[in-house]
């Protein structure tokens, strides 16, 4: 059984779609509370699969997958009480924003975790409107998802998993497809949301950004497979292993401005406003 | 084949309407037993897809419209009461939001479109010629193929039938029909022959390619709707050839049954006067001509039935002829089956293989997604799989556009509703009379009206209706020119085009007030006063009834609208299928311009307009539901990753105050008030 403070363990996972399309093969690892996880690989390494199995979207053929301490099967998510439990737990913001952002409007997108969870009608109201407010997206609230820009529409994704006040966020390639600007505010959302005691997992290829999105790096060989785990200085500085599983190429140079792209302008930036209290209510409960 | 209000009598919409009631209810329920709640993103999809191929039409004089549907083809992959509620949830956003079809002929519409094509091509055609058939046999998707020509074809004559029994039923004590001025003679074969060649080729090509393509990349969503159908490849090793000649037979067999029903009818069946009961379509399809058959109307419409067989014939020859050439280039079936291959590799190439339409058309269009062969990097992921990346043009390849093409011209007009939308949002929740009546009131009040409009049977009083809208528009601080612009560059226009031939002595019997000479074959040729006006009739029905619309979609945000669906009893799972279709149609309306803009910068020379359209949306439509299908998967993630388990939930709510009761008032008085005034004018 896992330890208390492991948040989340995977054993032995193999995954492949329809049958024939390897995606996971044999992959164990573990995310402890309030740690920030990278998931390191190239394209089509299995990143999104794992993500996809840790928020119980996908079931792998064969391993296991604890959650909070439990065992997460298909089964299990049946029962409305283990589901409901387990949804409000881990937050998915998925790559694609296009998919996620379904519904007629903002407001209603917001919404729609919430009025899952069958909570009071007034409190999903206050909770969205808070929850708009802290994300900057308050005068976006009638509009359709479909006429925003990718960073707004990225916004609304985040906004839609934040209001649930989830322990764990899982985070698809959060920067990918975004302006410089969407990126840098992303970075800081999600190293705020660290700060406030969330878990984060991500995956990336983007090896510029690591030192500030992640504690430790779990690392992805295009065979499907887990082949390195460590800080992201050790990784950064395994240029063979780098090498290997395709996310450098022979004449990338790691020193200089790759390694430390972003670091410096963190600190720069205004006092980001606090949280609401999101976290309280979640011990509250 | 959409039938706008105004082209069916009242009596006729509520006959179909309540028809269609037992219909919605029992689909309803056997999908929520038989389709998971997994699907219901599918089924929204299947509805936005329908909704798209529809969008590809031709105005057809005498009728409406031809275009494809796609019911077949989803009966095949969902289920057909899956299908029943796929179309019918494209038919009632096209005619909630876009005018499209009307709101009152829903019921015939529906009736048509997703119960007769869903029943005729799937149960009649596609279940009997697959009984033994493994789920990956080409004979299921020529099966299926078939089914959607067959079904299409049943539901164009349904529909010809509607409102070419309408001038029969309906006419005022002058002989001068109310609504649908065009006879059965006329209605059937001009929609009959429409169907039987442009959009059933249409049809069958986007059937035929989907189901090629998901055999060949996508097997498991065949298996949601044929759980236990063999997937040997025992039928696969039969070359097709053999089939050819019985699916050859099938629609041959079927104008054969059709033809002699439009004799019967030119016979006077109906007692019309033999004289205009001459086809007028056939003058259309054959203007080079010089027809001089006068005695024998028959002979030339005989002439054109086998014209369009044979045109059928040789599209089905050029496609088993194409699906052989891409047999044989198919890549082996083999999967490598280790990790140590590398998946990814061998999975482009199978699933980017052309699905049938020949070298030129299909690869150009699915190119569009192919990286670029690399050689430095052996193995990539094709993320098109599993990001659709539409949507905004990463591209900036804008090909020369060429004026003229139907496709070309659905596509700009695609991007013109999405302005349209967008901008119908900002005007919804602007201030204005209309915007503050409560949507659900609203609703039903319009509902109303729309009725009321359908009884009345003078000119003036439509012409006084037109009036009471165009105020309304100004007090819900519309633009009048948009609002009028809006209204009229929709149907109305296209009516006038289509009912203008019925204002001819040939169509409508009368007295000749324009005459245009004496060439009709020898008899003198005219607009008769009669069919002026009932060609002015119609037209102003169809513009009120559109105005109506117009005015409840402009003032009330889509979403509000769903919840006031919602409010008046429409079923949950339906609302939730039309909302999220209504989403997908504006993500797969990028994709297809995308593909098309692509193929279309690749194309040298002119290509005639019907061969491209139909080339186009074959080949397109395979790779388009593929990556469809993929969002949907993720879409429905995204909702369960949020809690969904199967019940949809919303956040509005609504309250009734004093402007409410006002309204009801003063619709409940407008409406009297219109019949009342109309029935004593009489006529
Ligand atoms: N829907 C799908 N159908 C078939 N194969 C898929 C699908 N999604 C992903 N794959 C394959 O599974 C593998 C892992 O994909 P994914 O987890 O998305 O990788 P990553 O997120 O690391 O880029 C890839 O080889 C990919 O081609
Ligand atoms: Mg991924």
């Amino acid at each position: 059984m896992p330890s208390d403070a492991e948040l989340l363990v995977v054993k032995d996972l193999t995954y492949s779609y329809l049958g024939r399309f390897p995606a996971l093969d044999g992959v164990s690892m573990s995310v402890r509370r309030g740690e920030k996880v990278a998931l390191l690989g190239a394209n089509g390494c299995g990143k999104s699969t794992l993500l996809k199995v840790i928020d119980g979207l996908v079931f792998p053929d064969a391993g296991n997958y604890f959650a909070f301490g439990e065992e997460v099967t298909e089964d299990k998510l049946e029962d409305r009480q283990f589901n409901e439990g387990f949804r409000t737990r881990v937050g998915f913001i998925f790559q694609n924003s296009d998919a996620q952002v379904f519904s007629p409007t903002v407001r209603e997108e917001i919404a729609f975790g919430p009025l899952n969870m069958a909570m009071d009608r007034r409190q999903v109201e206050a909770r969205v409107a808070d929850t708009l407010e802290m994300l900057g997206i308050a005068e976006l609230a009638d509009r359709a998802p479909y006429q925003l820009s990718g960073g707004q529409k990225k916004r609304v994704a985040i906004a839609s998993v934040l209001v649930m006040n989830p322990e764990v966020l899982l985070f698809d390639e959060p920067t990918a497809a975004l302006d410089p600007r969407s990126q840098q505010w992303l970075m800081e959302l999600i190293v705020e949301l660290s700060d406030a005691g969330k878990t984060i997992v991500l995956a990336t290829h983007d090896l510029g950004t690591l030192d500030v999105l992640a504690d430790r790096c779990v690392v992805f060989s295009e065979r499907h497979q887990v082949v390195a785990e460590g800080p992201p200085n050790d990784i950064l500085a395994d240029r063979d292993l780098l090498l290997s599983v395709n996310l450098i190429h022979e004449h990338t140079h790691l020193h200089g401005d790759l390694a430390h792209h972003h670091v410096h302008e963190i600190g720069h930036h205004h006092e980001p406003e606090p949280l609401p209290d999101l976290a309280a209510e979640r011990t509250a409960r | 084949m959409h039938i706008p209000d105004g082209y069916l009598s009242p009596e006729t919409c509520g006959v179909f309407g309540a028809g269609m009631v037992p219909v919605f209810a029992t689909a309803g329920k056997r999908v929520r037993r038989v389709v998971k709640s997994r699907y219901v993103p599918l089924l929204a999809l299947a509805a936005a897809f329908s909704f798209l191929v529809m969008m590809l039409n031709v105005p057809i004089p005498d009728g409406t419209t031809a275009h494809a549907v796609g019911a077949v083809l989803i009966a095949v992959i969902l289920g057909p009461e899956a299908a029943i509620i796929a179309i019918s949830t494209a038919l009632a956003i096209q005619a909630l939001f876009f005018g499209d079809g009307g709101v009152l002929a829903y019921g015939a519409n529906t009736f048509n479109m997703a119960f007769v094509m869903t029943m005729v091509g799937y149960f009649l055609v596609y279940k009997p010629l697959t009984r033994n058939v493994s789920l990956t046999s080409p004979r299921r998707a020529f099966a299926a193929a078939l089914g959607g020509y067959v079904g299409l074809c049943a539901a164009a004559f349904c529909a010809a039938i509607e409102f070419g029994v309408q001038p029969e039923l309906f006419k005022s004590a002058s002989g001068a029909p109310l609504y649908a001025p065009y006879h059965l003679a006329q209605t059937i074969p001009a929609m009959m022959v429409a169907h039987l060649t442009v959009a059933g080729g249409v049809e069958f090509a986007l059937t035929l390619g989907v189901i090629l393509y998901l055999q060949r990349a996508n097997l498991p969503v065949l298996r949601i709707n044929h759980a236990d159908a063999s997937e040997s490849d025992a039928d696969l090793a039969k070359p097709p050839t053999r089939l050819k000649w019985w699916y050859a037979l099938g629609p041959i067999a079927a104008i054969a049954l059709i033809t002699p029903l439009g004799l019967i009818y030119n016979s006077g069946a109906f007692g019309e006067d033999p004289a205009r009961a001459k086809p007028v379509w056939h003058h259309v399809l054959f203007s080079g001509y010089d027809f001089s058959h006068d005695k024998h109307p028959a002979v030339g419409y005989i002439i054109s039935a086998f014209v369009g067989a044979a045109l059928i014939a040789l599209v089905l020859f050029g496609l088993f002829g194409l699906s052989r050439l891409v047999q044989r280039r198919r890549p082996p079936a083999a999967q490598p089956a280790g990790p140590t291959t590398a998946g990814p590799t061998t999975l482009g190439p199978t699933m980017l293989a052309p699905t049938m339409l020949g070298p030129t058309t299909s690869t150009a269009a699915l190119t569009a997604d192919r990286p670029p062969p690399t050689t430095i990097s052996p193995s990539r992921t094709p993320d098109w799989l599993i990001q659709s990346q539409v949507g905004m043009c990463p591209c900036g390849c804008i090909g020369k556009r060429q004026r003229g093409s139907y496709v070309q011209k659905t596509l700009s007009g695609g991007a013109t509703l999405m302005r349209q939308a967008m901008f119908g949002e900002d005007v919804a929740t602007g201030p204005g009379l209309l915007q503050r009546i409560d949507p659900r009131v609203k609703l039903l009040t319009m509902l109303s009206v729309l009725i009321g409009t359908a009884l009345v049977r003078n000119i003036e009083v439509l012409l006084s209706l037109y009036a009471v809208t165009l105020v309304l528009a100004v007090a819900s601080h519309l633009k009048l020119s948009f609002f009028v612009k809006r209204v009229w560059l929709f149907i109305p226009v296209f009516t006038g085009v289509v009912v203008l031939p019925a204002t001819l002595n040939i169509v409508t019997a009368g007295h000749i007030v324009v005459p245009l000479g004496h060439w009709w074959f020898g008899h003198r040729i005219g607009m008769t006063s009669q069919g002026l006006h009932s060609a002015a009739l119609i037209v102003s029905r169809v513009a009120v009834s559109i105005s109506i619309v117009v005015l409840l979609t402009l003032t009330t945000p889509w979403a509000k609208l769903m919840a006031a669906l919602r409010a008046i009893y429409v079923p949950r799972m339906f609302i939730q299928i039309m909302a999220m279709a209504y989403r997908y149609i504006f993500y797969l309306l990028g994709s297809v311009d995308d593909m098309y803009t692509a193929r279309k910068s690749r194309m040298v020379g002119a290509d005639t307009d019907v061969k491209a359209g139909r080339a186009f949306v074959a080949a397109t439509a395979g790779a388009l539901f593929g990556k469809a299908h993929t969002l949907s998967e993720e879409v429905y993630m995204a909702m369960v990753s949020r809690g969904y388990t199967g019940n949809a939930v919303s956040i509005d709510t609504f309250q009734v105050r004093a402007l409410e009761a006002v309204w009801v008032a003063a619709c409940a008085v407008t409406i009297a008030a219109t019949v009342g005034i109309d029935r004593a004018i009489g006529r």
